[in-house]
């Protein structure tokens, strides 16, 4: 039975990873990996999100209509969506301001609503936990290590504060969106190979 | 009036293009773009969806909701989704045609950044009713023209050889990143 | 229809926790949120007029569209500690790449400076319209000198019509201010 439930959690991480292998919520990678600050804020921010929504249809599941299940799962989202958004702008003004319409959209975040349809609905509390936990982690590890990549040689600097050696010129095409599209496709691919690999 | 007008369209339509610069409207753009056909009938249901959101959402927020701003995220999705509902029951019903042809993208929309996205660009621009909806016309638009031009690429795709781990999705996005240096390009084209 | 009564409850009566969980969740950020703005703005005019004791909004001039599709979205009048009194223009005139949000700062006949808020210039070259050695080069200038770029105004290489725009809008926000706020007339 444990191992069952931390299956739940591991699978989150690179089997079905949300980003890079059931290809959702992609908007918000792209856009949000341009610098470390931000890929962190929006990893937080999403995360809170998708857990507390995916553990709210699972305890209140009993009680929601199915013909009504749409739009009471949109309140279970927009309300953590709306108070992250707010919660950002009062303390955390300059990262808010770098997302722009991004945490808003959380609420429209593929990842969220689909893992609510195809899986929260079904499952226990527990099991909910578990998956959210692991795509809520699949999704920022994933975010973060594109933004450390892209800013450190897109920019040159790390949270910011610059890290490469004068002399080095950053590649800016990296913090553009060609670059961003194409370091997902070499991310997506490498993935692949991996897990090819293993089977 | 006009010139502004026809500035915020050309920005919408190319300069700022939803997918290829704001990185906007990704997951489902991906997904349609395996078809020339889904791309066309996904682009009329987003013009048509986007234009009478934008209606909706500017009305109810600019004459209903001073002082309740923060309530803007909620009452914005639950108008969309309530909207395609709708239209969805009402084509279905009355103009079965159109139905047929933009069928299985409606509900699929709710969750298309875009909408959403337009609605709150919208009312953070400060847009008036006019503006708004011709910037959502834009959106639509350069939206409509990005799914076209990967739907052709990757059409020609299909017949290429491609090297084994970049087989799927890497090569849809290698694509996307070449055709996103082209649309860097129209930068600087509104003064 | 005792279904639906009873879905339709359902959806209403989350909606409503939720909008009240919401605004209890505002009441306290919503004080914060206007505090950081006003934080925003005080620190971008202390760095035109850093000896400001108090600053206010004229209320007549709020998103007023001039010369050049030039928007001033307001304007604020500064006292400063030598009893003498400056005035800050808040306005987006269209650059190189969109529109440039600034704060530019007048007093007498001359201008105070310029502070950038918002921009999309091509980074590294537009883009160092921010940077106090271009910007410095306003401070002081009186307002009748012609704001030629290569003649009396330096221009960053390679961004001449960033440099060019910023120039002209210093100019032309300038003229506004003489005419309608300089001499009394506020």
């Amino acid at each position: 039975m444990k191992k069952n439930i931390f299956k739940e959690f591991t699978k989150g991480l690179f089997k079905e990873n949300p980003i890079l292998i059931i290809m959702l919520g992609l908007c918000s990678v792209l856009a949000v990996s341009t610098d470390v600050s931000n890929a962190i804020g929006m990893s937080l921010g999403f995360s809170f999100v998708l857990i507390i929504a995916e553990v709210l249809v699972s305890l209140f599941r009993k009680i929601i209509p199915n013909e009504v299940r749409i739009p009471i799962f949109l309140i279970f989202i927009a309300v953590p969506t709306t108070i992250v958004d707010l919660v950002m702008k009062a303390y955390f003004p300059s990262l808010s301001k770098s997302m722009g319409v991004f945490i808003p959209l959380i609420v429209v975040n593929c990842i969220v609503l689909g893992r609510i349809e195809a899986f929260s609905y079904k499952k226990n509390f527990v099991e909910n936990l578990m998956d959210s936990l692991g795509m809520a982690l699949g999704y920022s590890w994933v975010i973060i290590v594109l933004s450390i990549i892209r800013e450190i040689f897109g920019k040159g600097t790390f949270l910011g504060i610059r890290v490469m050696p004068e002399v080095y010129q950053p590649m800016s095409i990296l913090t553009s969106p060609p670059g961003g599209f194409f370091l997902i496709a070499v991310f997506i691919a490498l993935l692949n190979g991996i897990l090819k690999r293993r089977s | 009036m006009l010139s502004n007008l026809l500035k915020i369209i050309i920005a919408a339509t190319i300069v700022d293009n939803m997918v290829f610069i704001r990185y906007i409207a990704l997951c489902s753009y991906v997904g349609v773009t395996n078809s020339i056909d889904a791309s066309i009938g996904m682009t009329f249901a987003v013009i048509f969806v986007q234009t009478i959101a934008t209606a909706i959402t500017w009305i109810i927020f600019h004459l209903f909701m001073q002082g309740l701003e923060f309530l803007e995220i909620i009452v914005f999705i639950f108008t969309i989704a309530a909207l395609v509902q709708l239209v969805e029951i009402y084509l279905k019903k009355n103009v079965p045609s159109l139905y047929k042809a933009m069928g299985i993208y409606l509900p699929l929309i709710t969750t298309n950044c875009m909408i959403l996205a337009v609605t709150f660009i919208n009312i953070d621009k400060n847009y008036t009713f006019i503006e708004s909806l011709v910037y959502a016309l834009g959106t639509s638009f350069g939206y409509g023209l990005a799914l076209l031009i990967l739907a052709g690429v990757r059409e020609r795709l299909r017949l290429s050889n491609i090297p084994k781990f970049f087989k799927g999705y890497p090569i849809v996005f290698t694509s996307m990143a070449l055709i996103a240096i082209a649309f860097l390009g129209f930068k600087g084209l509104i003064k | 229809m005792k279904n639906i009564i009873k879905s339709g409850l359902t959806v209403f009566i989350i909606a409503t926790i939720g909008t009240l969980l919401l605004a209890w969740v505002y009441s306290f950020t919503s004080p914060k949120i206007e505090e950081q703005k006003f934080l925003t703005i005080k620190n971008a005019i202390e760095e035109i007029f850093p000896n400001q004791t108090e600053f206010n909004e004229i209320p007549e001039y709020k998103n007023k569209v001039i010369e050049n599709n030039i928007n001033i979205i307001t304007i604020y009048k500064v006292e400063l500690q030598d009893g003498k009194e400056g005035f800050i223009i808040r306005a987006t005139y269209s650059g190189y790449g969109g529109k440039v949000e600034s704060l530019f700062g007048y007093q007498d006949q001359n201008c105070k400076g310029v502070y950038v808020l918002e921009h999309s210039e091509t980074p590294g070259l537009g883009s160092l319209i921010t940077s106090k050695d271009f910007t410095n080069q306003f401070i002081n200038k009186n307002l009748k000198d012609p704001f030629i770029v290569k003649e009396d105004v330096q221009a960053i290489t390679g961004a001449t019509i960033s440099s060019r725009a910023i120039s002209n809008a210093i100019k032309i926000i300038g003229k506004f201010y003489l005419e309608n706020i300089y001499g009394g007339n506020k």
